[in-house]
């Protein structure tokens, strides 16, 4: 249980990683934001996907430079079978937890 | 605005992060600068840099450089140490000198913050005011005013929260104190309001003060003068009495010891209430008796120059006349003790002299800093080798700077240690030839931060100039040939060098000029005789009878050559009257001396009209006055026109005219001044003059005779010389202070001279080896090294000449009667230096003798 450590944000950033193909800093901000109506500071986005690419959860290559930024080059994220594992191990903790609260399930 | 949130980004994220984050900031800007306009874009941006300030992204270069520098700091600290072991000469004369100049730089640090601090105990400090009459800003102003005016002022103006009155409890410097059998002599006994205890910060150790000055029978006094009077037992309701009135006071409570920075000084206090009781009826009422102390506490809010307005506006009807208050001036305690003040309890301390030593502070600082890179970059020939080793294995410039600025403030350090071990020992000395009460106080925060402050100051300025200057040499070169190209290094070296010898040249010429000045106004005929003179201050508590009985019986003492009594002290002239004269003009006011009709003849001051016998014969009133106050009122003959210091009804014709003698000191020009011979006046001193040699037996007698006459009260006595040297004990302080640097500094330049000629002979020894193997002598040798500091010392010279001239003027002018500056100083002062740069060199001569021409170029 412990090998899977995700944050919550960190899970948001993960499932959006794997929604979009191809998914960029500027672009993941813009999808968490337009999805979840949540504002998103730039330097929290990096850092998790820093950590994350750390621990495997995501992997990067990097893409074409445009004039746009600056002439820096896009770095573009994918997911990782590991990333999705962990994912999943979220999810199922989750939802044992879920079952194990039956009053709150009702109400839904 | 976008370049420069770009450039606090580049500057503050870490560079894995870098790339992303801008480029991601890029697009965005682009996005918002095409959705909002510029201004909104630019806001966005500013808000998602400030954003961007997260410990985890920011990390300001600091990934370069992740080496881990501690071994290589150790090392530093290592080698430093084992330098300062190898070459001990060098490095000791080094650490003396900057030790020297620590120590000197801290004394004067102390001194300065000693005279700073004056009053600074009271907490009310800044809200504390003293009425004077007279605006203080004009110099010319009289510290003392009349009783019942802090009263009418504080029902007047809101602005004043508190006052408090003081005033000496007799006219005599001081006055009879008795306690059971025991006579004692006291100067400080004051009277004063209770509010003293509020408006000061004077802690009591037993009973309170603030009370017992409510009552009129109780005295307040210190713990010294407690111990003094009762020994161990405690002081709280002893009796003593005060034989000037014979009025009795029970002790009401014991205060600590005013403080040595108060320049309110008391040991006895008594209620203000007392005035009329002891100094005469009226006293207390008088709108015209300037006598009296008065201190004022204003509300923290109240503005100063507003209460000031409300003084001078301020209005008190008498019967008569409506009085008001143009003239009383508030004056800051913050200023009390620096602006002059006749009438105070001390002397003032001008405010100059803190900016002289601050100056001296500094320029002995800047002369060790010189020495020490002067001494370090001749060693640093000797390790040039070690740069170039540490370079070819890899040693950056920065390390190699950093290496020797932590070189130098090691030896700062040390030098700070040693030279506080030196100030420690050197303290009780130092106070005891200056009169100083400093201490070193090493739990006091400034006093740590000033001595660590400067030492680290020191060190560093020390060091970068060596850590520069070597590490910017080529490693090749270096190890292949050693120095070569020094000539930028020797050149600031003889500026430094130069810097030094003008210091010195100006100190040694000030020194001169200085105590000349102080042998002149010791030699200076005052016209009054001064030798041999003795004075007795006799307390009010005589009667006149009792004084003339005095005087009889000391005339038939062998050694008494004659006696007089007066209530003359030299120097300290203060009672000044309004004087009226037949056919006066405008109102001037005199100095007023009392005496007695031996006075002029014991002081051998000469009548330039009248005689001495009229004088001594007549039994009336005499006016007598000096030539100086003959010529204000521009007659040419005096004696017989009436005169009166005290109103024309007191009128009397002038007995007799003096010439001119200094009755003030030599600071001032004569003035105006009349001698009264009457009945009516206390004379607070007796002056005998001294037969013989020996002096202690003569005393000895006259203590007798005393005795014998006034029993048991005690005698003390003082000489008059002793008196007229204390007017200068201010110059005399500042002509040993002078001194005593001079000699600092003259070492200093001697010791820089010292280490730039073994730099020159080090640096320059293939010439000479090849001089002399080609027949130059080793006298010649010397010449052509140690030419170019006379030539320097030449340069110093000149530009020393006006500068002495301007600050010794200035001081002279201080004086009315003074030296006039003598170029023969000058040269004196040039011959001085000279001589010891020719000792110097002589003293290099021997290592000059010892290079070997077959050693010093076999490698060539």
């Amino acid at each position: 249980m412990k090998k899977f450590q995700l944050g919550e944000f960190e899970e948001i950033v993960l499932l959006t990683v794997s929604i979009l193909e191809n998914g960029y800093g500027v672009s993941i901000r813009k999808d968490i934001e337009d999805r979840l109506s949540r504002t998103v500071s730039m330097g929290a986005l990096q850092t998790a996907l820093k950590r994350m690419e750390d621990k495997g959860y995501v992997k990067s290559i990097l893409g074409e430079a445009t004039a746009e930024r600056g002439g820096k080059r896009k770095r573009y994220f994918t997911i990782t079978a590991y990333g999705i594992k962990a994912l999943t191990h979220t999810m199922k903790v989750r939802l044992q937890l879920w079952q194990a609260a039956p009053g709150l399930s009702l109400e839904l | 605005m976008k370049k420069a949130m770009f450039g606090i980004l580049r500057w503050m994220i870490r560079p894995a992060y870098l790339e992303d984050i801008e480029g991601d900031l890029h697009e965005s800007y682009h996005e918002w600068k095409t959705k909002f306009g510029k201004t909104k874009a630019n806001r966005l941006l500013t808000i998602e840099v400030l954003k961007l300030m997260r410990w985890r992204l920011v990390g300001f270069k600091s990934e370069r450089s992740r080496v881990n520098q501690k071994a290589m700091i150790t090392n530093y600290f290592k080698i430093s140490f084992r330098n300062l072991l190898k070459y001990k000469g060098s490095n000791s004369l080094n650490i003396i000198g900057l030790s020297f100049g620590i120590a000197c730089c801290v004394l004067c640090y102390l001194h300065i913050q000693f005279e700073l601090n004056f009053d600074r105990f009271n907490t009310n400090y800044n809200s504390i005011h003293r009425l004077v009459a007279g605006n203080p800003a004009d110099d010319k102003f009289w510290v003392k005013v009349a009783a019942p005016m802090s009263p009418t002022f504080k029902s007047q103006i809101p602005e004043i929260k508190e006052y408090v009155r003081l005033a000496n409890a007799s006219y005599n410097p001081k006055v009879l104190v008795a306690h059971e059998n025991n006579n004692y002599l006291e100067p400080n006994f004051l009277m004063a309001d209770p509010s003293l205890f509020t408006i000061f910060d004077f802690p009591a150790l037993e009973g309170d003060p603030q009370k017992s000055l409510q009552d009129l029978n109780t005295v307040v006094i210190t713990a010294s003068i407690a111990k003094k009077l009762f020994g161990n037992e405690s002081a709280l309701g002893k009796v003593i009495q005060l034989k000037d009135n014979g009025i009795d006071f029970q002790v009401g409570a014991v205060v600590k010891d005013t403080p040595e920075q108060s320049h309110l000084r008391f040991d006895y206090l008594i209620s203000f209430e007392n005035l009329d009781r002891i100094l005469g009826e009226g006293n207390s009422t008088s709108w015209g008796a300037y006598n009296y102390f008065a201190y004022v506490q204003l509300h923290n809010t109240a503005s100063v120059p507003e209460t000031q307005k409300k003084i001078h506006e301020a209005k008190h009807s008498l019967p008569n006349r409506e009085l008001t208050f143009e003239s009383i001036y508030l004056q800051s305690l913050k200023d009390i003790h620096f602006q002059d003040n006749r009438g105070n309890q001390l002397p003032s301390y001008d405010k100059r002299y803190i900016y002289v030593f601050a100056t001296i502070a500094l320029s002995l600082l800047v002369i060790a800093c010189i020495n020490f890179i002067n001494l370090s970059i001749a060693l640093s020939i000797k390790r040039i080798k070690e740069v170039g080793v540490r370079k070819v294995m890899g040693a950056n410039r920065s390390q190699l700077i950093l290496q020797f600025i932590n070189e130098g403030i090691v030896t700062a350090f040390i030098s700070l240690g040693l030279g506080l071990i030196l100030l420690e020992g050197a303290l009780p000395f130092i106070n005891s030839l200056f009169g100083s009460e400093l201490t070193t106080h090493y739990t006091d925060f400034h006093f740590l931060l000033f001595s660590f402050g400067i030492t680290l100051v020191v060190g560093f300025i020390s060091g970068s100039y060596l850590a520069f200057y070597v590490s910017g040499h080529q490693a090749s070169s270096i190890l292949k040939s050693g120095l070569k190209n020094v000539r930028g290094g020797l050149s600031l070296q003889k500026a430094l060098v130069f810097i030094q010898f003008s210091i010195s040249i100006i100190l040694i010429v000030c020194s001169f000029i200085i105590s000349n000045q102080m042998n002149f106004l010791q030699g200076k005929n005052l016209g009054f005789n001064h030798d041999q003179v003795i004075t007795v201050p006799l307390s009010s508590a005589l009667t006149h009878q009792s004084v003339e009985e005095l005087k009889n019986q000391l005339h038939q003492t062998s050694s008494v050559v004659d006696v007089a009594a007066s209530s003359f002290t030299p120097g300290t002239a203060n009672w000044n009257q309004t004087v009226w004269w037949e056919g006066q003009t405008d109102p001037v006011s005199m100095f007023i001396i009392s005496v007695d009709k031996d006075f002029l003849r014991t002081m051998g001051i000469y009548l330039i009209e009248g005689s001495m016998a009229q004088i001594e014969s007549s039994k009336e009133t005499q006016y007598i006055l000096n030539q100086s106050a003959i010529d204000l009122i521009g007659w040419k003959k005096a004696t017989g026109r009436s005169f009166s210091p005290f109103g024309e009804n007191r009128k009397q014709p002038i007995a007799a005219v003096t010439s001119n003698f200094n009755f003030m000191s030599l600071h001032y020009q004569i003035a105006p001044l009349v001698l009264v011979i009457s009945d009516d006046f206390a004379l607070n001193q007796l002056c005998i003059k001294v037969a013989g040699s020996d002096m202690p037996s003569s005393i000895a007698s006259i203590e007798e005779t005393y005795q014998q006459v006034l029993g048991d009260i005690p005698f003390e006595y003082a000489f008059m010389d002793d008196r007229i040297n204390q007017l200068y004990e201010k110059e005399t302080r500042v002509k040993r202070i002078v001194s005593a640097l001079t000699i600092v500094i003259a070492v200093f330049a001697l010791l820089g001279v010292y280490g730039l000629i073994s730099f020159s002979i080090e640096n320059k020894t293939k010439e000479i080896a090849i001089r002399k193997v080609l027949g130059v002598g080793p006298k010649d040798l010397l010449i052509l090294i140690s030419k170019s500091y006379y030539k320097l010392m030449f340069i110093a010279f000149l530009v020393a000449v006006p500068i002495v001239l301007k600050v010794m003027t200035q001081w002279l002018n201080n004086f009315s009667y003074k030296v006039d500056i003598n170029p023969y100083w000058y040269v004196i002062a040039f011959i001085t230096v000279m001589l010891s740069i020719t000792l110097i060199g002589m003293i290099k001569f021997i290592s000059l003798r010892e290079i070997n021409p077959a050693q010093a170029l076999k490698n060539d």
